[in-house]
């Protein structure tokens, strides 16, 4: 399997890349599949929250189903797959050897995908866990949980077998998170969370991590790399980001209890976790400070690369939302908006500005160095970027707009409920709006990333992907 | 709750302290001897500090020039 | 290798010990507080929470009171504020984190009637025409307004009614509503 064991000298980079090749295009290609399928979700979930009647008939597909689907196979499929294929193929350049496993790696691949699928009809037809973050059923977690740590090992392998001696923060980052993220599948999967309040408290332990100890990480990882590496221009402070690094291992995975501030848990549980989260502060202004004296001064840079593109919107989403997100878990803050669409945009800002975001960007340098071909056209590649990213914007703004509002009357007994309610709804109708945004640069950047692999006026230089990928798994 | 608060300060305490030892090892290691090389590390012969890649969206080569000179200046105008 | 073993080392002492504070502490400390009481709760009662939970009524309703002076929760009629008992051992938890709709937390006081969840189940724009609410038709059943002598239909207002037939509520409509009319935190907690 690791034909590259055989040969002792160092590996350049385009043999790095080569070795690369199958397995990466294969998460990727799979995480593109979940992105369209978790877009649909999306976009039938925001139209029934002021449609409400419409499709209201099928049992199947009653928001109460669709949108946590919506948000399962947004991040067990879309981010959680494409995330790993990422996180592979910037191991394997900075730790200067191929990636390990490749073969179980796509067996995991298609055993996570299968899984998916299984989960998703479980959810449809009414099977849900019913905890959010972790709708699917237990069978579906532990199934994911035991690829990601098939993947873990692959990981181990290269950090042990690695021809640098020096390991760069991003490999910081994504060990951690490789370790992290089956630990968090597997706690959450246990059964000993029996009674309702403890069980919430492992919900939000579990879901804040997911977001911060998994798809944070990767995430970083992909900003510390992609930034220096497109400007030719080294990270502003190496020392900074270790500090960063430490800063989010330290604080981060103690937030989760911010969730349930003015429930029914122990105050003084509550207390801890939002202190932790004002901590998070530094290590979010220590990012944020690197990448900003990295890129200052090399905006053309940033504009004429579509990695850079992407890369630089996440990563200053990442500290927008990192710093927001200290600001709402002082209770004053959550006072006004807990419970209103202020979190939800919250979340997305967090799962889409700064991870989806990255995820694109990352995309957008990786694949054409595995497959050895160009993207096929420059202009839809802008034009993914300004939909996605204007989308995302009118989300935020219009969702956080009235979000606040909503939770100002929402905590004045003047005003009756339903009014709360009724003020929103423009701005449902603006989110989905938006939606069509990004579904439309969903679908520009699904077609670009199938022609990479789909080329029929062109003879393939290498077998076709799936023929390879049968090959590589008899290897 | 005092039981609840001293095992807080307890919990709180390990993890400052799984920081610092972890922190010591990096130390000792040598991870942060030369900071300078650990930012040089996602470069390499093929691919060094100082080239730009992925500037797919950069139309001609004498604006690419021009705005080298240019950022260059205003690298250097920032480091001073 | 010594180094990457306290590298691991490290990641998983400062992820395990977060874990013990986050997970294992807070149930060591609520299990000793709660003293878990053994709750009888009847089937229908259960079988409505699996429904619940079932069509995803958390997205919408959260099943939390916050405490009197945080919020408008008590002013708004919702209860007192919860605590750990109120939610009768029923997995998995209902807390919740929106409030698209009102919480629910105390609907069965505010809200006694079955006829009233009936109708707002069935259309809830029948019940309140600025409502956002989902239908739930497939839990009731559709029959001709012959069949079943003796039990009424829902009395729908004119636009949502079928010429012929009467809507009945099926055994899942009533178990659901059995649940939602058990939840009540108008008086004092248990603790």
């Amino acid at each position: 399997m690791n034909s590259g064991s055989s040969k002792p000298s160092q590996f350049s980079v385009s043999e790095l890349d080569q070795k690369a090749r199958y397995v990466v295009l294969f998460l990727v290609l799979s995480g593109v599949f979940w992105l369209l399928f978790g877009t649909l979700l999306a976009l039938v979930a925001s139209l029934k929250m002021h449609l409400p009647d419409w499709l209201g008939t099928a049992g199947w597909l009653t928001f109460g189903r669709v949108r946590p689907l919506h948000l399962n196979t947004m991040v067990y499929g879309w981010a959680s797959l494409t995330g790993a294929g990422v996180a592979l193929w910037l191991l394997s350049r900075l730790l200067k050897v191929p990636i390990m496993l490749r073969g179980y790696i796509i067996v995991a691949g298609m055993v996570w995908n299968i899984a998916l699928l299984i989960g998703s009809i479980q959810i449809l037809a009414g099977h849900s866990r019913g905890i959010e973050w972790l709708e699917f059923p237990v069978s579906t977690m532990v199934l994911i949980v035991l690829c990601v740590i098939i993947m873990s090992a692959s990981v181990l392998m290269m950090l042990v077998m690695r021809k640098v001696k020096q390991l760069y923060v991003s490999v910081w980052y994504l060990i951690a998170a490789f370790l992290w993220f089956p630990l968090l599948g597997l706690v959450s999967s246990l059964p000993i969370f029996d009674t309702p309040t403890v069980q919430a408290g492992m919900n939000w332990w579990y879901a804040h991590n997911a977001l911060g100890l998994w798809f944070t990480p990767v995430g970083l990882a992909a900003a510390y790399y992609f930034i220096p590496k497109v400007l030719g221009r080294p990270i502003y402070s190496y020392g900074l980001s270790l500090l960063g690094f430490w800063g989010l291992a330290l604080f981060y995975n103690w937030n989760g209890f911010h969730h349930l501030i003015g429930g029914p848990v122990p105050t003084w549980f509550v207390t801890i976790s939002i202190s932790a989260s004002v901590m998070m502060v530094i290590p979010v202004v220590v990012v944020a400070v690197n990448h900003h004296m990295t890129v200052v001064g090399s905006f053309r840079a940033v504009i004429n690369s579509p990695t850079l593109r992407f890369v630089v919107f996440a990563a200053m989403s990442y500290t927008f939302v990192s710093l927001q997100g200290a600001m709402q878990a002082l209770r004053s803050a959550n006072e006004v908006i807990h419970f209103t669409h202020f979190v939800v945009a919250h979340a997305h800002i967090g799962m889409y500005a700064f991870v989806t975001m990255m995820l694109f960007g990352a995309c957008y340098y990786i694949i054409p160095r595995i497959t050895m071909r160009e993207w096929h056209s420059k202009g839809l590649i802008k034009w993914h970027f300004w939909l996605t990213a204007i989308g995302i914007f009118i989300y935020t703004v219009a969702l956080q707009g009235i979000g606040v509002f909503q939770g100002f009357a929402m905590i004045n007994p003047d005003v009756p409920f339903t009014d709360t309610v009724t003020m929103t709804i423009p701005y449902l109708v603006a989110r989905s709006v938006s939606g069509l945004l990004m579904t439309a640069g969903h679908l520009i950047f699904a077609w670009l990333v199938f022609r990479m692999t789909w080329r029929p006026d062109e003879q393939p230089a290498t077998p076709l992907v799936w023929n390879k990928i049968r090959e590589e798994f008899a290897s | 709750m005092s039981t609840g608060a001293l095992i807080l300060v307890l919990s709180s305490l390990l993890i400052i302290g799984g920081g610092l030892v972890l922190f010591l090892w990096a130390f000792f290691n040598g991870q942060f001897d030369n900071i300078q090389r650990g930012s040089m590390l996602p470069f390499d012969e093929e691919e060094p500090a100082g080239k730009r890649t992925d500037q797919i969206f950069k139309e001609e080569e004498k604006e690419e020039k021009e705005d080298e000179i240019e950022e260059d200046n205003e690298r250097d105008s920032t480091e001073r | 290798m010594m180094r990457n073993t306290i590298l691991l080392f490290g990641i998983i002492a400062t992820f395990a010990i977060a874990m013990f504070g986050l997970t294992i502490l807070p149930k060591m400390f609520i299990d000793e507080a709660v003293k878990e009481p053994t709750y009888f709760t009847p089937f229908e009662v259960t079988e409505g929470h699996r429904i619940f939970v079932r069509e995803g009524c958390i997205y919408c309703h959260s099943k939390q009171v916050r405490p009197e002076g945080y919020g408008a929760d008590f002013e708004r009629g919702w209860g007192r504020a919860s605590v750990a008992t109120d939610y009768r051992n029923l997995l998995p938890h209902n807390l919740g984190t929106m409030r698209t709709g009102p919480d629910l937390a105390s609907i069965g006081a505010r809200q006694p009637g079955r006829d009233w969840h009936y109708i707002n189940l069935y259309q809830p724009r029948a019940i309140n025409e600025h409502s956002i609410m989902p239908p739930f038709p497939w839990l009731f059943e559709l029959v001709s307004e012959d069949a079943r002598p003796g039990r009424d239909g829902l009395r729908l207002p004119e636009q949502y009614r079928i010429p012929g037939k009467k809507i009945l509520p099926a055994d899942e409509a009533r178990y659901l509503v059995a649940y939602l009319i058990s939840l009540d935190q108008q008086t004092a907690g248990v603790d």
